[in-house]
């Protein structure tokens, strides 16, 4: 069986459906969106979180992702096994 | 009375110095210590809660067993000792829990998403901007959730029940064919009022723990009003001096504590049909 770091979104199509940068909490500093799906860390410039559009995102809901504030708390499979 | 959660509160006072906020109402009151009674609201002292840095709750994920919550607008009043009980049982029991009197938290009203589209309603809810979210992983990570509610014209408290609706993104897990994160978990209610109401009430908040696949422990309904007869202000005094309370309160927890042991999350784990609306 393949793990969940080999079957999530193609990155490509998460950048692509990815509305980030829509958000509040968003700065731009013109890094790589989608950090939901980022290998590693969080973005280098978002600080604060002024709110989390995640939620409603399509890449979060295709793919069943269950955590928020991917650009300051790190991505989805970080966050999983943070727990 | 004890308090497992650090006193927090919105900073909406440019006074110098110590200042209090009633959990209540809001009221500031300036000064090395809170008023012994609230003067918009009349509220005990018991209520204010000083002001410091406002911090939104957070879960880490650390584990626990029982999530007990206050629903009761007062944090230290009728309520507050049903949850004082609660604890002495929890404590007596060595059960690891959390107690959270919601009247000192951010709790938005639910955005009911789901009435636009069933599917736009989800866990984790699009409301990231209060402390709901991190009771929403407390209510997923515990195996328990004893509820302990007022009567407030003949129902649960209002902000008891914007707590309760905003499960909705949990709930809605089932209609849109997700694996269920509450079913198979244990709840006990206890509710302390003036006159009448008590089973309407306790019966209005399982049905929401009903949705969730929460299973009802043995016994777990314990409630205990006062009366008609009695002016508002000797109800504290009977509750406290009742032994009927300690008994029925104490009695609750113990039956949630025991079928909690039985493991019915795990044992229920993938045998359960989802139904519910």
């Amino acid at each position: 069986m393949n793990s969940r770091e080999e079957w999530i979104m193609d990155k490509k199509k998460g950048i692509g459906l990815c509305i980030c940068r829509m958000c509040p909490s968003f700065v731009d500093c013109k890094e790589e969106i989608a950090y939901c799906l980022a290998e590693k860390g969080t973005s280098a410039c978002i600080k604060e979180e002024q709110g989390c559009l995640c939620p409603g995102c399509p890449v979060q809901a295709e793919e069943d992702f269950q955590h928020v504030f991917y650009c300051t708390r790190g991505s989805e499979t970080g966050q999983s096994h943070a727990r | 009375m004890s308090f497992t959660v650090p006193v927090e509160a919105k900073p909406d006072s440019l006074m110098p110095g110590k200042a209090w906020k009633c959990a209540v109402c809001g009221y500031i009151s300036p000064g090395e210590s809170p008023p012994s009674e609230c003067p918009q609201c009349a509220g005990t002292g018991k209520e204010f809660i000083e002001i410091t840095e406002k911090k939104t709750l957070r879960y880490k994920g650390e584990m626990f067993d029982v999530l007990l919550i206050n629903g009761s607008s007062h944090r230290a009043n009728n309520t507050g000792y049903l949850a004082d009980l609660a604890e002495e049982v929890l404590r007596e029991k060595k059960v690891s829990y959390r107690r959270y009197n919601i009247s000192e938290f951010t709790i938005n009203h639910c955005w009911c998403c789901y009435s636009m589209r069933d599917n736009a309603c989800r866990y984790p809810c699009r409301d990231q901007l209060d402390d709901m979210p991190a009771f929403h992983d407390m209510v997923i990570a515990s195996k328990a959730v004893i509820v302990a509610s007022p009567i407030n014209w003949n129902n649960m408290s209002a902000r008891l029940k914007d707590f309760l609706d905003r499960l909705n993104c949990i709930q809605n897990l089932y209609l849109l064919k997700k694996p269920g994160l509450t079913e198979g978990k244990v709840v006990g209610i206890a509710v302390s009022g003036h006159e009448d109401g008590a089973t309407k009430t306790a019966m209005d908040i399982y049905l929401y723990f009903q949705q969730l696949g929460y299973v009802l422990a043995p016994f777990g309904i314990a409630y205990r009003v006062h009366g008609a007869q009695f002016n508002t202000i000797t109800d504290t005094e009977f509750l406290k001096n009742d032994p009927l309370v300690i008994q029925k309160v104490k009695g609750m927890v113990n039956n949630v504590v025991e079928m909690m042991r039985l493991d019915s999350e795990e044992k229920l784990k993938g045998k359960l049909v989802p139904v519910c609306e």
